[in-house]
């Protein structure tokens, strides 16, 4: 019987290989999806980013004066 | 005019340059290359502009489209000037490299507004004229899109003097 510490055996390094190679190509899909959409579309994005990084970027450092969410619409 | 959305922001450079207040201008930074790639995090909007000059002055003004802006009632908050809450700067487009971005921007259609924005090779050549980390990171995604034109580039780094500035490959 194989121990936890063991070796993975071909098969299953074959299997997270595999694994791999579909995660990125559905992330590259994905990014493609993301690039091909149109420009106000990636706007309505951007404005729905900006608010959920401003919280990230407060905890780390101060804001610049600038670092609000646009209060327009896309 | 308060923009409520960036579609009366472009059309305000419209009609800026329309009344003479800007000969001409690009979109340029992270709202240019959603145009071109995926959209990345930005909390300004930055625009190159020519504009005419005064006749005495020896140095590029922004002056005339400061005070065309402040008579709309957008004042500056900093390097900016806040344009409905957007903070726009503008930054000389005159001359060298950012003078060809300008002339040579693409009017592209924003819902239905057309607006110029610079193009996606000389927003790499802009990166690597100044390279900053999140510059470098939209350049090297413009380069992997589909339809970038990498002689193109070659021939805007060459005309510019920054062929040696170009040290990034495209991943894969």
């Amino acid at each position: 019987m194989a121990s936890k510490t063991a070796s993975p055996t071909a098969p299953e390094v074959d299997r997270a290989e595999s694994l791999r190679a579909q995660a990125f190509v559905a992330k590259r899909a994905w990014h493609a999806e993301q690039a091909a959409l149109s420009p106000r579309e990636k706007v309505a994005i951007l404005l729905r980013l900006q608010r959920e990084i401003l919280p990230i970027l407060r905890s780390r450092r101060p804001l610049a004066p600038h670092e609000r969410p646009w209060p327009i619409q896309p | 005019m308060n923009p409520g959305s960036l579609a009366d922001l472009f059309r305000l450079l419209a009609e800026l340059k329309g009344e003479g207040v800007i000969e001409e201008y690009a979109v340029v930074g992270a709202i240019a290359a959603l145009f071109y790639v995926e959209a990345t995090p930005t909390f300004d909007l930055d625009v190159a502009v020519a504009v005419p000059q005064p006749a005495e002055s020896r140095f590029f003004s922004l002056d005339a489209l400061y005070a065309a802006l402040r008579a709309r009632g957008h004042l500056p908050g900093g390097p900016h000037i806040l344009i409905g809450g957007v903070p726009v700067q503008f930054l000389p487009g005159d001359r060298g490299l950012w003078g060809e971005v300008v002339k040579r921007a693409a009017t592209l259609d924003y819902d239905g507004t057309p607006v110029r924005i610079a193009t996606a090779e000389h927003l790499v050549a802009m990166a690597f004229e100044a390279p900053e980390g999140k510059r470098i990171e939209r350049a090297r995604a413009l380069i992997e899109s589909s339809s970038f034109d990498h002689a193109e580039l070659a021939e805007i780094l060459a005309r510019h003097g920054l062929q040696d500035r170009f040290t990034d490959r495209p991943r894969g």
